[in-house]
């Protein structure tokens, strides 16, 4: 079974389908099911209460001030000790790096907003009503592979994935291996140096017909997870 | 975990529609367990054996069962006769029971669509895009119960439940015990005389503020489940 653990706002969560159609592209890859749990719900009791094959943290649509960390407590314990396969994507690998780079998260009173940069004076804007003034990466962006890994296999020096942030990782996060980055975003994908705990600031998950890369990176993530052969 | 088995249309599941997120999240309230929604066709004993599911809830459907295939159901029929889980179906799942414990289904063509009745002359059609020129049993109705079981406890001869059908189950089932009734409908609840496997006619899921009798009700069933205490 694959837990995906939506970062929607608990509103949002419970007012919306959210992720039902992740959860259908990931069944339909994998034949596996797929349950969403909003991040609020994750304990290691609950993990611990389920057959789980792998892990997938959502991106998020909210600011980062206005996520209650101590509503990712429970999110938090899992990641700092299990050996489950686990992706996070945009806001879920932000974090990542939220977790790691803290000394202790229970004790983090507020998360940040960090901004890639400023928009250039007169730089075109791709989406203007989030985040006012700030650089967004959007679109599909190709990605520069820094290090081997199984989560590359496949690719032969870089792929071609969707962004869709304004934020970033700024500090690679203690235990963590810097995989790829790009002109925009320097820490684009990190991953854990002794448990499959990947992060990447796009979305492999988005793939689609004419761009799907991303389809054979989350093929190659299941396939670590041992979902598929 | 509680599965609920989504009866929609094949394709229609969690692609185009909402995949019941509302009802997910209304179960997980009420229990404080994870809900895992599986389209029907995805549902074999394989499938549930590898999960640790403590009852099944089967939805209901707005499609005529002659336009659903009959092959598609082969899995989750083996899996509902064979199990000793806790099942219940509304609606168009309750009919579901019917179909599976009232026939050899590998020897079945087409389904019978087993329309409660013709509307009279003139006589108003209360979701005239539903099913048109036959009867729909819509709104909330009292259902009058006819058999003492624990699914009932707390109820005091009937209850004030909500309704939407146009079909029925004519014959109640080998092995089904008929619990409840009403003027419009014969059987608007059933259980297995050994296994607690449910079926009501009704929709206890929808309940809402006003009448919450449905509330209760789905309460028992996951007391029966071991679910709530």
């Amino acid at each position: 079974m694959i837990l995906i653990v939506s970062m929607s706002t608990p509103e949002e969560h419970d007012t919306s389908s959210t992720r039902g159609d992740l959860k259908r592209k990931f069944e339909k890859l994998t034949g596996t099911p797929a349950l969403v749990q909003h991040y609020a719900e994750i304990t290691p009791a609950l993990v611990d209460s389920l057959p789980l094959d792998a892990i997938f943290i959502t991106g998020s649509g909210c600011p980062w001030p206005d996520v209650d960390p101590r509503k990712l407590d429970g999110l938090y314990e899992v990641m700092a000790a299990t050996e489950i396969p686990t992706h996070g994507a945009c806001a879920g690998h932000q974090l990542l790096g939220f977790f790691f780079n803290a000394e202790d998260f229970h004790t983090v009173e507020k998360l940040e907003d960090e901004y890639v940069r400023k928009l250039a004076p007169n730089e075109a804007v791709s989406i203007s009503d989030k985040h006012p003034g700030q650089f967004a990466e959007q679109g599909v962006f190709e990605m520069e592979i820094l290090a081997e890994d199984p989560i590359f296999q496949g690719f032969d020096g870089s792929l071609l994935v969707s962004e869709s942030h304004f934020c970033e990782v700024k500090t690679l996060p203690p235990d963590f291996i810097h995989l790829a980055r790009n002109a925009n975003t320097e820490i684009q994908k990190i991953k854990h140096r002794d448990r499959p705990i990947y992060g990447t600031q796009f979305h492999p998950e988005a793939w689609t017909d004419k761009f799907d890369d991303g389809k054979r990176f989350m093929q190659n993530f299941f396939r670590i997870a041992g979902l598929i052969d | 975990m509680i599965l609920i088995a989504s009866m929609e249309r094949i394709g229609e599941t969690y692609e185009t529609s909402s995949g019941h997120h509302a009802l997910k999240c209304k179960f997980e309230d009420m229990t404080g367990c994870p809900v895992l929604v599986q389209h029907y066709s995805q549902i074999t004993a394989k499938l549930v054996d590898t999960l640790p599911v403590d009852a099944i809830f089967i939805t209901g459907t707005s499609v005529p069962w002659s336009e659903v295939g009959v092959k598609d159901l082969y899995g989750f029929c083996d899996f509902v006769r064979d199990t000793e889980l806790p099942i219940h179906g509304a609606c168009g799942g309750h009919q579901l029971l019917g179909i599976f414990f009232n026939n050899d289904l590998r020897t079945v063509d087409k389904l019978d669509n087993n329309w409660m009745r013709k509307l009279h002359p003139n006589e108003p059609d209360s979701m005239p895009d539903y099913h048109p020129g036959w009867f729909t049993e819509s709104g909330v109705w009292p259902v009058q119960i006819i058999a003492a079981d624990p699914i009932f406890d707390s109820f005091d001869g009937s209850l004030m439940v909500r309704e939407a059908h146009a079909g029925e189950i004519k014959t109640l089932p080998p092995d089904f015990v008929h619990l409840a009734r009403n003027d419009n409908c014969e059987i608007q609840a059933m259980r297995h005389k050994d296994r607690p496997i449910y079926g009501t006619q009704f929709h206890p899921e929808a309940w809402n503020d006003d009448y919450s009798d449905g509330k209760r009700f789905m309460e028992n069933f996951f007391r029966i489940a071991g679910l709530i205490q």
